[in-house]
């Protein structure tokens, strides 16, 4: 498993684990509450901080940012264009 | 009085095959929950852990945690819950205060957390960590009703750990006598019912998810227990699992009001009633909730040291649409000078309150806790508030400086402690800003020392790695001075004025 999508997953499911037989790409972290409107502040610093990228305010609302494999496609394509 | 323990234990000899609570799609009976009980506190007795010992946990809601609790109080052991977000130097104090002994928590915390003070049982909830007994350790223990001879209640059950104004941890001490009279109480005052189905959908480390879920355990009914919030998922599992009764905090009921006003919004008819807790609900949001969800609607106001001290029906108090109510029969509540002294009705001052279900006290801290009392046993709440003719209470604000986000308690000294190091920073304030969804959120107002380069994202990043999830700003303003009055003092509530001033 890469480094990006390890983190993301570890960070997501620090207090819950993704259920079991879930499609975990798919899978929509926000909808499930897994990451809440209190906790998004220090996930996003997180996230920026470990690789180096930021997130602007359209991107942070964005359908892709809610699901564990459209966050690791957006973190990925922003370390590459780094 | 029966223990706790014994009141489920009793239960599960009565009805071993009714559902006794559902979490995240599972259930579980009360036969099953039991023998989960009985393997959690056989674990625990072999591994140590000894009448009165305090075992901390970063809390998440599970069936996993309620059994914890349940096979806690059977041995007559302690439990200091805890927020998993809190950064591990506030854990280690929180722990530190609570005289933690033995740590049972996920992977996540095991990876990051080093604690020398305890000496006791290291448990992993989830696969494995060094040093530490997996779950499997639980779950093949022995599944025979524990020994509870001696157990008599007064032993020290649930720390509930508050950060105090001043950044030291004050764990409320509660026994399981303390909490059985809490649970008593509410059964009366909601006539809650073993055909109810409770639902508990705030933190299991505060107080009041504690109490709605083992309320139902002790009398046969059915606790369900929702891990994680959004207003979505909790009227999924309203409707779902038939949902008849809940105590929320307004910021959860804020949203969930806007949700059911849209034309997707599931109908829900299994209430019979519903409790708002934390702030006053704005009166538009609990028309819409009596309007939608066709059921009683009850405020209630309190603190962690007094449990509920008031509440109010709307359906029969029509014309005290303000106020949070009057006294429960086991509350009497006077507003007070800063000299102790009673006030007059319509008078505002500090609400204080006499009640049955006081606290046991600020855990090791006998000082603080008398500190915390007049000299005739009103618990100053540092609220402050009027009561009418009728001896019906209004809330007007918070004496003590604090900010509620979603329910959670926020001091502003522990966020302003922390960001008043970083580099680039002369002085801080923490201040509360609306927010529609958790009714308030922190904001921080910073002034740079001069020549920083410090930039709202460097704050942010600072904070993200040294405070909690819900310490953290949401918004941070620069500004030249802090609002102070002539004593040089921080005139908290003159800051929001200030950044909108200086926005405008």
């Amino acid at each position: 498993m890469d480094r990006i999508r390890e983190f993301v997953l570890e960070h997501i499911q620090s207090e819950y684990d993704i259920p079991a037989g879930s499609d975990i790409d798919g899978f929509n972290f926000i909808e499930n509450g897994y990451i809440d409107s209190v906790g998004i502040v220090s996930f996003v610093m997180e996230l920026e901080d470990e690789f180096g990228i930021s997130f602007d305010d359209s991107e942070l609302t964005s359908s892709d940012f809610q699901t564990v494999g459209g966050l690791v496609e957006m973190i990925r394509k922003k370390t590459e264009e780094a | 009085m029966g223990s706790i323990a014994e009141l489920f234990f009793k239960q599960v000899k009565e009805k071993p095959d009714k559902t006794a609570i559902w979490c995240d799609g599972e259930e579980m009976t009360y036969g099953e929950l039991s023998s989960l009980v009985c393997r959690y506190a056989a674990y625990l007795k072999s591994r140590g852990v000894e009448r009165n010992d305090i075992i901390g946990i970063p809390m998440n809601n599970s069936i996993e945690s309620a059994a914890l609790m349940l096979a806690s109080a059977a041995i007559g052991a302690g439990l200091a819950p805890i927020n998993p977000t809190l950064p591990e130097e506030a854990i280690k104090t929180a722990f530190e205060a609570g005289r933690v002994k033995h740590i049972i928590a996920r992977r996540s915390f095991w990876k990051k957390f080093t604690f020398n003070g305890s000496t006791g049982l290291r448990l992993c909830l989830d696969g494995e960590a060094e040093g530490c007994d997996t779950f499997d350790s639980v779950l093949s223990s022995e599944d025979r009703i524990p020994q509870m001879d001696g157990i008599t209640g007064d032993e020290t059950w649930i720390l509930t750990m508050t950060s105090g104004s001043t950044g030291v941890p004050k764990p409320i001490e509660l026994t399981q006598n303390n909490k059985l009279k809490r649970i008593e109480a509410h059964i009366r005052l909601y006539d809650i019912t073993e055909n109810d189905r409770v639902l508990a959908a705030t933190p299991l480390y505060h107080s009041l998810a504690e109490r709605l879920v083992m309320l139902p355990l002790t009398i046969g009914a059915e606790s369900i227990l929702l891990p994680r919030f959004t207003a979505n998922l909790w009227l999924k599992c309203a409707s779902e699992q038939r949902v008849t009764f809940t105590i929320a905090v307004s910021a959860q009921l804020g949203q969930i009001a806007q949700l059911l006003s849209s034309p997707f919004a599931p109908d829900i008819t299994g209430f019979r009633s519903i409790v708002s807790s934390s702030a006053l609900l704005e009166p538009h949001v609990r028309t819409e909730l009596i309007k939608k969800l066709k059921c009683d609607f009850h405020e209630m106001y309190g603190t962690s040291e007094t449990s509920t001290a008031t509440s109010i029906n709307f359906r029969e108090a029509e014309s005290k649409q303000q106020s949070v109510g009057q006294a429960i029969p086991e509350a009497d509540i006077k507003v007070i000078n800063d000299e102790g002294e009673g006030l007059p009705s319509s008078e505002i001052g500090e609400i204080a309150i006499k009640t049955g279900l006081i606290f046991n006290g600020y855990y090791g801290q006998r000082e603080l806790t008398d500190n915390a009392f007049t000299q005739d046993g009103y618990f100053r709440t540092g609220d402050l508030g009027r009561l009418d003719e009728d001896g019906y209470l209004y809330f007007c604000g918070r004496k003590k400086e604090l900010i509620i986000t979603g329910g959670i308690n926020v001091y502003p000294y522990d966020v302003e402690q922390a960001v008043s190091q970083a580099e680039g920073v002369k002085e801080c304030a923490a201040f509360s800003y609306p927010d529609d969804r958790l009714g308030e959120v922190v904001a921080l107002a910073v002034v740079k020392e001069e020549a920083s380069e410090i930039s709202e994202r460097s704050i942010k990043l600072y904070c993200a790695k040294r405070l909690a999830d819900f310490q953290q700003p949401h918004y941070v303003f620069f500004l030249d001075t802090l609002p102070r009055n002539p004593m040089g003092k921080l005139v908290r509530n003159k800051i929001f004025e200030t950044v909108r001033a200086q926005e405008a």
